[in-house]
């Protein structure tokens, strides 16, 4: 009894310092953050305890629109990413051929910075980038000012651009090892049992590998939710995206502005929460699929 | 009831010939197994079958129709594999539907066959579970009743007894024969154990190499071995040293045998083999017999249950021999061999190999 105990504690042991440091820095940051989101900030000598920060936030304009914007531009980018991501892994993989030269280029976003991605964007996408310029060039356009509007725009274009080029590599990366090992093993079972191209996608390709792509889209969903930079730079200044607006409140001169900027990093926290508990939902079914052989 | 001819089918895999020249034919409803070791070509062969691997040359006919151009979701040859291959993301019953699936059979027809199936193969309580809720005896069942469901006109049997242990396996086994008798469906097995080939099938080939070197029934293979690597395919051999051939005699170091019956066979460059059960020992000096034995000395004894294995030094050389129960002879014991002349077994070489193919087609 003892000596199982023993031998379960031995990783936690060894892991220690690292889960320590981990633990301190998270709970240490967490704790500050949910303290500061109540208006308790002793080092300004703030000590009352109120939850008027979070009911201001909920009730101000900018904090809803946000919210949306910052929902509907992750959740098309990662849905756009997972459905390309996989029609790419699946083409590739049923062509029997490795393609080394095609799959290197396919991954080379996963390692470009995203400053460089929306830089890229704007160059290409903005009004007086490269896509307006070939179309007025071409003649479909007067004059560049009528190109439409990608960038800054309310609707987001530009950051759904920028986070699906980032993101469809990322999902095209594990999906395609994926369907690789799928390939192999059941497509023989199935086409001898007589599936065709249709049945195998939609019977075998795509059920044996949704727990991974959902998994892939949870953590692309979870990024662009939470991060701030592509937004920033690409996104339009009303609505604000969610980082984007904490960002702003947090480097307002202001001070009393910071436990705004708390609350709204509290609610961006609770929805990542959400995200891994469905990732982890996910992952375990993966795993009772993968149990099979 | 269907009929299976390979024509000489090849297959290279990286520049290496995996399967060479490769003809075999299965009669209607016949059963009958590819026996040979690890990487001959077993599983590349039944997928050539199951138009899963396509070959470089040569060609395969189903009932007289050559099916080289045939998909494998249209041929009819159903493989079961060796790794069961079970889709972890289907329930049992739901496996063993697949295949009705695919053919687009009517709902009500699938679930009455579907339980017919389990019940069939006796995983009616499994039949909701998943491939990972359930033990390898129980998975090799679904795969073979997701098999059968599609009536093959020939199924492919890969190793299927290969992750079961010996009682599951034999169980299994007359479980197959049972099946294959009952449904009179052509059957081709593939292992590398010579039991399970002999206990299951009308008729044997053996692979070495890609090469099939002998197809013919288990009495054939066991009693009259085309090459040495047959022979000892079948378990553990002698290989009697020739002194000189004459006329109608062969001298051997374990006596002279008269060239008639199965010996009148042998030619020059021909092997005299003898199984060790064909070997008996007797006391030294015991005159019983007016056939002189040879004298030989005990050097090894292994007790195996149902049997006992001797290795016994005659003239220098160990030859192996064994009886049925404890065997009363210990090492360092005098005894006499003596040879069933009848049980000698003639090994013509590799100028027989040859005549395989001739052996086909008369068939
Ligand atoms: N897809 C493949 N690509 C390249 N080589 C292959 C492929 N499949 C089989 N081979 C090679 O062909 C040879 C025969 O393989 P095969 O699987 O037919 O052997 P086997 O007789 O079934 O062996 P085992 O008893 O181990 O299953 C092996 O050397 C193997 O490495
Ligand atoms: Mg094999």
């Amino acid at each position: 009894m003892f000596k199982v105990n023993k031998r379960r504690l031995k990783p936690y042991i060894y892991l220690f310092p690292v889960i320590s440091i981990l633990l301190f820095v998270f709970t240490l940051g967490l704790g500050n953050s949910i303290m500061q989101s109540l208006g308790y900030r002793p080092g300004i000598g703030l000590y009352e305890v109120t939850l008027d920060y979070y009911r201001e936030v909920f009730r101000s304009g900018g904090f809803l629109s946000g919210l949306l914007f910052s929902f509907r531009v992750s959740l098309i980018s990662s849905l756009l990413a997972a459905v390309i991501g996989v029609g790419i892994a699946y083409l590739l993989v049923m062509q029997k051929k490795e393609w080394p030269v095609l799959q290197a280029l396919l991954k080379l976003p996963i390692i470009v910075p995203h400053l460089v991605a929306a830089f890229l964007i704007f160059t290409i996408f903005s009004q007086s980038g490269f896509l307006a310029r070939l179309s007025v060039l071409l003649g479909f356009i007067e004059t560049s000012r009528e190109f439409p509007p990608m960038i800054f725009d309310t609707r987001g274009i530009g950051v759904i651009l920028a986070y699906l080029w980032k993101g469809t590599p990322f999902i095209f990366l594990i999906v395609y090892q994926l369907l690789r090992t799928i390939e192999t093993e059941m497509v023989e079972a199935a086409s001898n049992l007589g599936a065709g191209g249709k049945e195998l996608f939609f019977r075998i390709f795509l059920p044996l590998s949704l727990p991974g792509v959902f998994s892939a889209f949870i953590i692309l969903f979870a990024f662009s939710f939470g991060s701030y930079e592509i937004p920033f730079l690409l996104g339009p200044t009303v609505p604000r995206a969610l980082p984007v607006l904490a960002y702003v409140e947090y480097i307002n001169p202001d001070w009393t502005n910071r436990p705004y900027a708390m609350a709204i990093n509290m609610v961006l926290a609770g929805v990542s929460v959400l995200l891994v508990w469905m990732y982890h939902w996910a992952f375990s079914r993966y795993q009772q699929f993968r149990k099979g052989h | 009831m269907t009929e299976v001819k390979l024509q000489n089918i090849s297959k290279i895999y990286n520049g290496e010939e995996t399967v060479k020249n490769l003809n075999l034919k299965v009669n209607k409803g016949e059963m009958i197994s590819l026996l040979g070791p690890s990487g001959s070509g077993k599983t590349t062969t039944l997928k050539i079958i199951a138009g899963l691997v396509e070959a470089e040359k040569g060609r395969i006919f189903i009932d007289g129709k050559s099916v080289d151009h045939v998909p494998t979701q249209k041929r009819g040859a159903v493989i079961v594999f060796q790794d069961h291959r079970l889709f972890p993301h289907m329930t049992v019953g739901g496996n063993i539907e697949f295949g009705l699936r695919m053919q687009r059979v009517p709902k009500e027809i699938r679930r009455k066959k579907v339980q017919e199936m389990l019940k069939f193969v006796g995983l009616e309580a499994h039949g909701g579970k998943f491939p990972g809720e359930i033990s390898g005896g129980q998975k090799q069942r679904v795969a073979i009743a997701r098999g059968l469901i599609v009536s093959p006109k020939v199924l492919l049997l890969d190793e299927p007894f290969s992750s079961l242990d010996q009682r599951l396996k034999e169980e299994m086994r007359s479980f197959i024969v049972d099946i294959q008798r009952t449904l009179k469906i052509t059957t081709i097995l593939v292992s590398h154990d010579k039991e399970d080939a002999l206990v299951t099938s009308s008729k044997i080939g053996v692979m070495f190499d890609g090469e099939l070197i002998q197809y013919g029934t288990p009495e054939e293979l066991y009693e009259s071995p085309k090459s040495l690597e047959v022979a000892r395919f079948f378990g553990e051999i002698n290989e009697v040293p020739l002194i000189k051939t004459e006329e109608d005699v062969i001298h051997t170091v374990l006596g002279a045998f008269r060239k008639k019956g199965t010996l009148q066979g042998f030619e020059k460059g021909s092997k005299l083999l003898l199984r060790p059960e064909a070997v008996t020992l007797s006391k030294e000096g015991n005159d019983y017999s007016s056939d002189p034995g040879i004298p030989g000395k005990i050097t090894n004894r292994i007790y195996a249950g149902e049997k006992t294995y001797y290795e016994v030094e005659v003239e220098g050389l160990r030859i192996k021999a064994s009886v049925l129960g404890r065997g009363i002879w210990q090492v360092e014991d005098s005894v006499e061999i003596r040879t069933l002349e009848a049980s000698l077994i003639v090994c013509r070489g590799k100028e027989a190999d040859n005549t395989m193919g001739a052996h086909n087609e008369k068939e």
